[in-house]
């Protein structure tokens, strides 16, 4: 059994692969420098889409959570962890690259505000979702127990989103403007970095979904071998 | 280089290094998944003969 090559997402990595690349050079070319922070505000466009993909993969576990549970098919399972993993890597991306964003900004890498201290409780709820499907080996009970903790988690996303409106906080609302002007360059510059980020979302959730697929592939093999050893 | 542009460096090369890292972690593991099915799928063959 050979797999096959996957042209279409391999048509996908590359679409998306160029899209970052018209984004960085949106980025460093296009967008006019701020004038309050200077070069440093150029970190807002990567900052920002590597949250929205994070917020958007902890939303499709969400969905294909429900979905399991309703359909209690494999299928929405590997929906569920790769969607999982992927948004995980981008929230830290996120917290990584906001951090040295708030030293230039706000002159400390860190504080216990309120957006900053939920985006870290997030971090850590799916960090331990990766440990319970660690946790329990048989495969049914794995997926029933993280569709319901994946959907639980799920309410760090809103918590998070309107953490910046519904408390005092010192974290800036795109949204609402606030401290920096985003002039309609910085706009264009953004939407684009969020396509392109959404779009590398979808091409690496393709690639983390064979890779599950390849896995039950390999155990339907080896319960076939063991079937014939008996 | 001004401190600014160290940190405008840094926080692209998270973005590429992170990225990097999970492209690589997909990559060894099908890699490996292949090499296995194929190993299983080549025994399997063999004992159907």
């Amino acid at each position: 059994m050979v797999m096959k090559r996957d042209y279409p997402g391999l048509v996908l990595l590359a679409l998306s692969d160029m899209a970052i690349l018209v984004a960085l050079v949106m980025v460093f070319a296009y967008a006019p420098r701020e004038a309050t922070m200077g070069d440093v505000q150029r970190i807002f466009y990567f900052h920002v889409a590597s949250a929205w993909v994070g917020f958007f993969a902890f939303f499709v576990t969400f969905v294909a959570g429900i979905g399991y549970l309703a359909r209690r098919t494999r299928r929405w399972d590997i929906w569920a962890l790769s969607s999982e993993e992927i948004g995980l890597t981008f929230i830290t991306m996120a917290v990584l690259t906001g951090s040295l964003w708030a030293r230039k900004a706000w002159g400390t890498f860190w504080t216990w505000e309120p957006r900053l201290t939920i985006t870290a409780v997030q971090l850590l709820v799916y960090i331990a979702y990766g440990m319970l499907r660690t946790a329990i080996v048989e495969p049914e009970r794995k997926a029933r127990f993280a569709a319901v903790y994946g959907c639980v988690a799920f309410v760090t996303v809103p918590l998070s989103w309107f953490a910046i409106r519904w408390w005092r906080t010192i974290h800036p609302d795109i949204m609402a403007g606030g401290d920096m002007a985003v002039t309609p360059r910085m706009a264009h510059t953004l939407f684009v970095s969020l396509g392109a980020f959404t779009l590398l979302y979808f091409a690496l959730l393709r690639q983390r979904m064979r890779l599950e697929w390849a896995a039950d592939t390999l155990a339907r093999l080896r319960e076939q071998i063991e079937g014939d050893d008996r | 280089m001004t401190e600014m542009s160290l940190y405008l460096i840094i926080a692209y090369a998270v973005f590429w290094g992170l990225t990097f890292v999970l492209v690589l972690s997909m990559w060894v593991r099908q890699g490996r998944l292949e090499r296995e099915i194929q190993a299983l799928s080549a025994l399997l063959e063999e004992r159907s003969r």
